[in-house]
């Protein structure tokens, strides 16, 4: 096959791939064109659900206001003289901005079409800037049911990758990857529409739930002290914050607020109810999330212990709120068959993991998500740098001392290699309990992941001349002291830094793992383990975004440590183009 | 005519025994008795295992000898090497990967304290020499085998030793650069006026560079005969072809194969 051959198939192909590419965006923009904003795929986009919340906590006293997105909603509010931001108001700027990018996409594919023919290698370039406005699409365009938006948006995803495989020129190492990158979003998208064609259900229709709804949960929760009602399902921590649990909380530990100033001292929420609402063995979907609770009068408290033992009674949910919307709207199924693979639980969509960051941890939370992620990774960045120079100083020291001590290193490295084979969860209680449940504990619990390569490789490197670099050195007289420094240590630095970049990442966990003995709140590690705890459609996006901070911190130490090696070795490039 | 000059290296006797006692125990060198003279070109040759190179080693004090008496300048080799008289040159250039070309020149001279100005000025200067003034920061990677060799020469000289040792400097090159290096080195020798040992198992190399050629037999390692060699310097490309040249190189040649024994089998 030759160049020229080659050449007379990819061209008329770029140039199809583009203009199918065009037509896609273009059919992307009218699916939008004359949607209300109260449709789903306007509502339950990310930016969409974002507005809402900036509308509702514009509604919030000025002096109440915390999150600067928040104020800048407050702020526009108060420049179109209004009291509160219309929600109208951002749905019509995202309408613009919208319409905006999709023809920005457009243009640099036609950009790209006629640079074909006027500057060949200038097409690469568009292409790339195309396909990751396209990428940016995927995090904030919903999968709703019915609609096309986003099956349009993976088939234009494909043709722009695939345009931008064929176009002419070298591949740099920065399209390489953000083409690979690309590749697996669709991949993982597209494994998903797939799983939505074979995935296969056989249901027993159920009774729907009856039940009112209130417009807040003060009116409902006094129609259920009235005896209006007999259960009242929503928020559990809600609940938490109103009334006291059933069953009573044990002991006195609990100091944040004491059952006797509660609002509504005569009712209960469920603290422990069973959630199985099965049939024998049969689920019944949808299953009663974990974030929800039930709230009944006191007297009744022992009789609402399951979710089974509200069928058939008077109900109510707060209008729009969770229970209302996502629970007891749905027609109850009785599960018969279900052969769901890559499901929304266990393979979200991207949309619902970057909405998850826009959104507050709790409902009505006044910080999104991302904001306490944020908080929460840079104090477990800090946690991981102490524990990492400290490892890294000790894995040092460890290493020259052995390097120069044959009977220290024949002695001593077995211990530090045993070190490794213990677990760091076995690890980490002890130090807890040694050093007490500080910051502290978590930096010596990281810094025991990192001194290991440190060690090794410092070892390695300081031995790695060879004899007749070091008889050179001799042959200057120099001492012990001068053939360490001007010999010995440049010439492990290659080898050292290697092992920071190991050390870097494994700090993080580190880090990250030393929280959960030692309590502390603050980090990473509680975050993930608070998402964890309920495998619900709520706490998974959650989870997968705590997940990404996580690969975040680690990947910006990454970088960091990468970019100190290019700046030290700056001189020793034929070691690094090795590395 | 070198007859006037003081002794430089005085060998007297001398045995190195590697493994003493053990059953691996290796006879290196037996019975070593040699003399050289300041600005003398000594050369080594001899078949692998002869102990040239061990005979070097210890000149240099990176090994000791077992038995006899040592002298370099007057004083016991490691004195020797403590007052910093040795230059040295292995085969591999030795040179270190992360200091520029000027900066590996240096690296005796920051070694001995020298002050900046000077280093730089000695490092000039002796790039110079190896004409390879245009390349002082570049670094060892970005040079030829023969440019690297020639650097490593460079350094050797810099704190201007007694001595230079030179270990099979040119043995990893090939016969042109090989040959070119050669000149080069006659050139640096006229110019300096060092005593130089050079080491190598090229017979050609031996006669065309050194005044005196030692040459040495194996298994253990002695001296065979020390030829002298008178061919008038400066010589140049037109020496190997002259005939006193041809019957240097014929005559070590019957020597070394008179050292290995009749099979030859450990010819140069």
């Amino acid at each position: 096959m030759t160049n020229l051959n080659s050449l007379r198939i990819k061209l008329p192909l770029s140039v199809a791939l583009t203009l199918a590419a065009i037509g896609l965006v273009l059919g992307l923009l009218a699916q939008y064109n004359g949607l209300a904003f109260d449709e789903a795929l306007q509502l339950e986009s990310t930016l969409g659900r974002l507005a809402t919340w900036m509308a509702q906590q514009s509604e919030k006293e000025p002096e109440e206001i915390r999150s600067p997105l928040a104020q800048y909603a407050d702020n526009w509010a108060t420049e179109l003289g209004e009291q509160a931001l219309d929600p109208t108001v951002l749905f019509n700027a995202i309408s613009q901005m919208r319409s905006g990018y999709l023809g920005l996409i457009a243009l640099l594919l036609l950009f790209a079409l006629a640079a074909h023919f006027a500057r060949p290698l200038a097409a690469r370039k568009l292409y790339l800037a195309a396909l990751l406005l396209l990428d940016a699409l995927l995090f904030l365009i919903p999968a709703i049911e019915g609609s096309h938006v986003l099956s349009l948006l993976l088939l234009a995803l494909l043709a722009v990758l695939a345009a931008l495989a064929l176009s002419p020129g070298k591949m740099s190492r920065a399209t390489g990857f953000f083409l690979a990158l690309s590749l697996l979003m669709l991949g993982w998208e597209a494994s998903k529409s797939f799983a939505d064609a074979v995935n296969y259900k056989i249901l027993l229709p159920q009774a729907n739930w009856t039940y009112q709804v209130s417009p807040s949960l003060d009116e409902a929760l006094m129609s259920l002290e009235a005896g209006e009602l007999d259960v009242v399902i929503a928020d559990r921590k809600d609940l938490d914050d109103l009334m006291p649990p059933h069953p009573p909380r044990q002991g006195t530990g609990n100091t944040e607020h004491t059952d006797e100033n509660l609002q509504y001292r005569n009712l209960r929420y469920m603290k422990t109810l069973d959630r199985g609402q099965g049939l024998a063995f049969l689920p019944i979907a949808p299953a009663f999330p974990g974030r929800l609770s039930l709230a009944a009068r006191a007297q009744d408290a022992q009789r609402f212990s399951a979710v089974r033992a509200i069928m058939d009674r008077r109900i109510a949910a707060v209008a729009g709120d969770f229970a209302d919307v996502k629970f007891l709207n749905l027609p109850r199924n009785l599960v018969l068959l279900d052969l769901k693979i890559l499901n929304d639980l266990n393979l979200p969509h991207f949309q619902m993991i970057a909405e998850a960051f826009l959104q507050p941890a709790r409902r009505n939370g006044e910080f999104l998500l991302l904001r306490i992620l944020s908080d929460a990774g840079f104090y477990t960045f800090s946690e991981a740098i102490f524990g990492f120079l400290f490892g890294a100083l000790l894995g040092f020291a460890l290493g020259s001392v052995f390097a120069h001590s044959r009977l220290l290193e024949r002695g001593l490295l077995p211990y530090v290699v045993a070190s490794q084979t213990v677990p760091i969860l076995a690890i980490a209680p002890m130090v807890v309990i040694w050093l007490g449940a500080s910051q502290l504990s978590v930096a010596v619990i990281a810094a025991y992941l990192t001194f290991f390569p440190v060690t090794i490789n410092t070892l390695r490197g300081l031995g790695s001349p060879a004899p007749a670099q070091v008889e050179l050195m001799r042959s200057y007289a120099a001492s012990r002291w001068t053939i360490m420094w001007k010999l010995r240590f440049p010439a492990a630095l290659p080898y050292i830094f290697t092992a920071l970049k190991v050390s870097a990442t494994a700090s993080v966990v580190g880090a990250i793992i030393g929280e959960l003995p030692s309590g502390i709140g603050a980090g990473l590690g509680r975050a993930i383990l608070d998402f964890s705890s309920d495998y619900s459609m709520i706490s998974t996006p959650k989870l997968w975004a705590s997940i990404v901070m996580a690969a975040a911190v680690g990947i910006l130490f990454f970088v960091t440590v990468s970019l100190a090696e290019r700046f030290a070795l700056r001189s020793h490039v034929r070691a690094l183009d090795l590395g | 005519m070198s007859a006037e000059r003081e002794v430089v290296i005085a060998a007297q006797g001398i045995h190195k025994v590697f493994n003493p006692g053990a059953h691996e125990e290796v006879i290196a060198l037996q019975d070593i008795n040699l003399e050289a003279r300041a600005g003398e070109f000594i050369s080594l040759v001899g078949p692998s295992g002869c102990g040239k190179s061990t005979l070097m080693r210890l000149i240099g004090d990176l090994l000791q000898p077992s038995a006899g008496e040592l002298l370099v300048n007057g004083k016991p080799p490691r004195a020797a090497r403590l007052d910093r008289d040795y230059g040295m040159v292995f085969q591999a250039a030795t040179l270190y990967d992360w200091r520029s070309v000027s900066k590996n020149v240096q690296l005796p001279l920051e070694v001995m304290g020298y002050a900046k100005a000077e280093r730089q000025k000695r490092a000039a200067e002796m790039l110079e020499m190896v004409e390879l003034g245009a390349f002082a920061n570049h670094y060892p990677w970005q040079l030829s085998g023969g440019m690297q060799q020639r650097v490593s020469i460079a350094r050797a000289l810099a704190f201007d030793p007694a001595i230079l040792l030179m270990d099979e400097p040119f043995g990893a090159l090939d016969e042109f650069t090989r040959e070119r290096m050669n000149l080069e080195l006659l050139r640096i020798w006229k110019q300096t006026g060092k005593t130089i040992v050079f080491v190598t198992h090229s017979i050609s190399e031996a006669v065309f560079l050194s005044g005196r050629i030692v040459v040495m037999s194996a298994r253990p390692g002695r001296i065979t005969k020390i030829v002298d060699n008178n061919l008038p310097y400066p010589r140049d490309f037109k020496t190997r072809s002259e005939p006193a040249y041809h019957a240097l190189v014929s005559e070590v040649r019957e020597l070394l194969r008179d050292a290995v024994g009749s099979d030859g089998a450990e010819g140069p």
